[in-house]
């Protein structure tokens, strides 16, 4: 059940509607069962690895709660129960640890298990010895890669005494578990989603302010969603699965419309997640700021995927050491945590390349920024011109859109011969002909998506320019506006969205790194 | 403080109201033009349907194309008073002809329905989308819509879903649309009947008939039969099986369908047993292996128009003051009639002399060189008042009930424009746009398009070599 499907629009307002009737001491009880309810529709045992991973973690940070709840007493080093200091950060790093690595070990049974085997035939293979077999081959469960990273989360800011444990079963179930952010995130922070759990039962919920700014998150949601993202996919896919027998400006239209998608299919689905939540009451963390105006693929970073890199930063990169330990293990510290990005993307080499190459081109900026600043210095380079601006965004473009080839290719071997065909099947006629409209994709629905990417990047640029969402600045005008403007969305995803019997109902990109 | 509370919480209702209102105004508004006309095969019969007064059919035949090939409500009507309609569409599933009764019956208080069974064999196909697209499109949105959607595609309610909202099978539409999709004449004036004027190439073969002697239902069929049965009963209704003569028709399955019918103590009719009584020539009365054509529906709707008379008590409305619509619907037939044997004339001589000027607008274009017709339109322009001289030059004019009402638009005369309804003519010295389509038929000769007025529809547009009169040009369709 995803969010374009049917079954999630029957799905949706009867669990809205039953939690918006039922008292409030029971709305966390009713949210973990709809919650329960959606991951059981993908698959039953889906939902029980979920409570396995919930369960180490939920008893992992009790344990870690009671040991940093034990008294100091400073006099003799020791604690009412006979420890010292170094004894009770020995057991707690051993708990962490142990609930840590066991999330972790569940993430790489299902998701890793297949790749790490793989590699290891494919060593054994060249050595001649015996090919090992997966002997599980599980598919991995939906939302896993989420909820891992949330649980881990969770253990770390317990260890580190950020947050207590959480006591109460409900809320942290539904921490893991609340059904608009399984698929794709946000990858929610424990203390500031945990409040939302105990608070919610005092909520007010009939408020329409709230619940109409969420509606109106996701009819844009599912505009991005259908008339752009999916629409794209049809080209994008065309191009990709048979890049062999295209050229150059196919391969680069096909990897920048990708690019394109990317954005409107994880923003869609994230705006949706929101508006489904705002509806409900619950405020999700903004994970995209804009992110296709950046300047630099470090600013980039620090406005896509917002939950990720931030999670990366604080669970991997400064526990790693973060800038602290010297350039060079800073330097390495980032190509680490980029890769490690990109492995949790999705168990293959390319993804590995993609973290890679993100590192590097940090690196890269890094060192080249005092290059660049002095010979804009000394050709009086206008830095604050429109022109300028442009450039760096479009060289944030460039830098991406060549990365993201691999992000996108099935293996590293294709995303070689894909750059590879590039620069060498030069065939300018293409944009001419038409050739380009044969891909899926006619003129008229070309122009639509036109339109609507425009009217996409207009509204990210007021996210930029004023970090205001569609939401708040549809709330400040007249109603007239509002509502022409809601209908015709409305409208544009019934008659242009790419959906019905037609079309292969298309998953949220970032539903596939579960 | 609770009162304003309420007279917030009104004014928010109100306005989701609204909202919603004239958002469902405007979806039903887009779906309505972006659903695909299936003209005969569904949309005309069916949207021609709601047209009908209420309670005013009589008869109602349900049934796949070969219901509405067989039974023609017009003959029905001019020979026995019968006042009937045929609700079908094509290929129609037989768990749709449940959903059509069910459907009629919200509208109509029929006495006897006639089911045509030739699809009682087939199993339902839930992925056969054509049959399925002609009967689901164009019936509105209903609860028995819905619920009979859901118990059809039980097993795949997703594509159920996409049938109960035409929006979601013909979204696409949109880049295709036309002038037409914007004009939609609802009333059907055939009442239903697809009865054209077209003879099968060969004589028919039917000896395949006596190859199967025995045929099963399928059980799920008998269930919706079943249905059919209560419903009827429940709403003291008739109910009379038919089966138009058709190549592919066994006896086998006459056998079954007559056994059912003995079951349940109903009438059946087996066409193709009473093909000799009734004088049907399988040479000249079928369009095709599967259809009767004008002639052969003729045969067979006198029949049950006989039997119906004789078996039950049927209003005769030709006898009935007031003019109803199947009498509409017989001028309108007749007004056909005669575009139709305009629109197979091909000799000028011959054309000139149909040419029905009551309630019609002509256009004549005269273009190039016509010495070798010079003296016809000499006559032409004299017939009509005009300069004999300058027509010769090449020139067009328009006539409206036997009058001039353009004059002569010779080619420095600009353009003259004439409206009617949502149809425009437009004339030039050298040229005849109807609709934005230009017809210069011939480069030498005379063109003459002809509309008619009382039924706002064109009727036909030919062009006449000076050269060659006896042969007219049309347009390639």
């Amino acid at each position: 059940m995803t969010f374009t499907s049917y079954q999630f629009f029957l799905f949706l307002p009867t669990a809205l509607l039953i939690y918006f009737l039922i008292p409030g001491k029971l709305r966390t009880l009713w949210l973990v069962m709809t919650s329960f309810a959606f991951i059981w529709y993908f698959n039953p045992k889906y939902l029980l690895v979920l409570l396995v991973s919930a369960g180490i973690s939920y008893g992992t940070a009790l344990i870690l709660d009671q040991i940093n709840g034990k008294p100091d007493r400073e006099e003799d080093g020791k604690t009412a129960g006979g420890e010292n200091k170094v004894q009770i950060y020995k057991k707690k790093k051993t708990v962490a640890a142990a609930g840590i690595l066991s999330v972790i070990g569940i993430l790489i049974l299902f998701k890793y298990m297949d790749f790490l085997l793989e590699n290891i035939n494919q060593i054994f293979h060249l050595s001649g010895e015996q090919v090992i077999a997966n002997p599980f081959s599980l598919i991995a469960p939906v939302g896993i890669a989420y909820y891992t990273l949330q649980v881990i989360g969770y253990i770390v800011d317990v260890y580190r005494g950020k947050i207590r444990a959480e006591r109460n079963i409900l809320c942290y179930l539904l921490y893991v578990a609340y059904f608009p952010k399984i698929i794709s995130g946000p990858i929610e922070r424990a203390d500031a989603f945990l409040e939302q759990t105990h608070d919610c039962k005092n909520w007010k919920l009939w408020n329409w302010e709230r619940i109409s700014a969420g509606l109106t998150l996701m009819v844009w949601g599912y505009f991005q969603k259908l008339v752009i993202a999916d629409r794209l996919a049809i080209f994008v896919e065309e191009i990709f699965k048979n890049y062999m027998q295209y050229g150059t400006i196919e391969l680069v239209a096909g990897i920048t419309l990708f690019f394109i998608q990317l954005y409107a299919d994880f923003l869609g689905y994230m705006n949706i997640a929101q508006g489904v939540s705002n509806i409900m009451g619950f405020t999700l963390q903004e994970n995209f700021n804009a992110p296709y105006f950046a300047k630099s693929v470090r600013e980039y970073w620090s406005r896509w995927h917002i939950s990720l890199s931030t999670w990366l930063k604080d669970y991997v990169y400064i526990p790693l050491g973060g800038n602290r330990k010297g350039l060079l293990r800073k330097n390495s510290n980032l190509v680490l945590t980029f890769l490690v990005s990109g492995l949790w993307h999705g168990a293959s080499w390319s993804f590995l390349f993609w973290g890679g190459i993100h590192g590097i081109y940090q690196i890269g900026e890094h060192w080249l920024e005092p290059v660049a600043d002095r010979v804009n210095e000394k050709l009086h380079t206008r830095t604050e011109s429109f022109g300028y601006k442009l450039m760096q965004v479009t060289k944030m473009w460039v830098l991406n859109i060549l990365a993201m080839i691999f992000f996108k290719c099935a293996t590293a071997r294709d995303a070689i011969a894909y750059i590879g065909r590039i620069f060498s099947k030069w065939d300018p006629w293409v944009i001419f002909d038409g050739s380009l409209y044969t891909f899926g994709v006619d003129e008229k629905y070309f122009k639509v998506v036109v339109l609507s990417v425009i009217l996409f990047f207009i509204v990210d640029w007021m996210k930029y320019k004023r970090g205001e969402r569609i939401d708040s600045w549809l709330s400040r005008q007249c109603i007239w506006f509002r509502w022409g403007f809601l209908m015709m969305l409305i409208l544009a995803c019934v008659v242009f969205g790419a959906y019905g019997p037609a079309y292969d109902a298309g998953n949220f990109i970032y539903f596939q790194f579960n | 403080m609770k009162g304003l509370a309420m007279k917030r919480a009104g004014i928010l209702l109100c306005k989701v109201v609204l909202f919603l209102g004239i958002l469902g105004f405007l979806f039903l508004h887009i779906q309505q033009r972006l659903k695909l006309n299936m003209g005969h095969r569904g949309t005309d019969n069916i949207t021609g349907f709601y047209e009908e007064k209420e309670n005013s059919v009589e008869v109602l035949f349900v049934g796949a194309s070969t219901m509405f090939c067989t039974m023609d409500p017009l003959v029905l009507y001019e020979d026995y008073g019968i006042a009937s309609y045929d609700f079908g569409s094509s290929a129609q599933p037989f768990e749709l002809s449940y959903l059509f009764m069910q459907e009629a019956l919200k509208y109509q208080k029929p006495k006897v329905i006639g089911l045509e069974v030739i699809s009682i064999f087939n199993e339902f196909d839930a992925n056969d989308a054509d049959p399925l697209n002609y009967g689901i499109t164009d019936l509105p949105f209903s609860m028995e819509k819905a619920v009979g959607l859901a118990d059809m595609f039980r097993n795949d309610k997703g594509t159920g879903l996409s049938y109960l909202i035409p929006m979601v099978q013909y979204k696409d539409r949109w880049k295709e649309l036309t002038r037409e999709d914007f004009i939609n004449p609802a009333v059907n004036y055939t009442k239903g009947a697809y009865t054209p004027d077209l003879i099968s190439g060969v004589p028919l073969d039917f000896s395949s008939y006596y190859e199967e002697e025995t045929f099963t239902i399928p059980e799920r069929n008998l269930e919706i039969f079943q249905r059919m049965v209560t419903l009827c009963e429940e709403n003291n209704i008739e109910l009379v099986l038919f089966k138009s003569p058709s190549v592919g028709w066994n006896i086998g399955q006459t056998k079954a369908v007559a056994s059912l019918a003995d079951q349940y103590g109903l009438p059946f009719i087996e066409y193709y047993s009473l093909m000799g009584e009734l004088g049907i020539d399988v040479a000249t009365d079928f369009r095709d292996n599967t259809h009767l054509n004008r002639y052969g529906s003729k045969k067979t709707s006198d029949h049950m128009g006989q039997y119906l008379t004789k078996q039950y008590n049927l209003t005769d409305y030709r006898a009935m003051d007031s003019e109803n619509s199947w009498d509409v619907a017989l001028q309108k037939r007749e007004h056909d009639r005669t575009n139709e044997k305009m629109s197979r004339t091909n000799s000028l001589p011959d054309y000139m002399s149909i040419i029905p000027y009551e309630g019609h607008t002509v256009v004549f274009s005269v273009t190039g060189d016509v010495s070798n017709m010079e003296e016809f339109v000499r006559n032409l322009a004299d017939a009509f008042g005009l300069d004999g001289e300058k027509l010769l030059q090449g020139a067009s004019f328009a006539v409206k009930d036997g009058q001039c009402i353009s004059g002569l638009i010779g080619p420095e005369d600009g353009s003259w424009r004439w409206e009617q309804g949502f149809d425009t003519l437009r004339l030039t010295g050298y040229s005849i746009t109807y609709n934005r389509e230009v017809h210069e038929l011939v480069d030498d000769g005379l063109t003459i398009l002809v509309y008619d007025n009382d039924w706002e529809q064109f009727v036909d547009v030919v062009g006449f070599d000076a050269y060659d009169p006896a042969h007219g040009v049309r347009p390639e369709t």
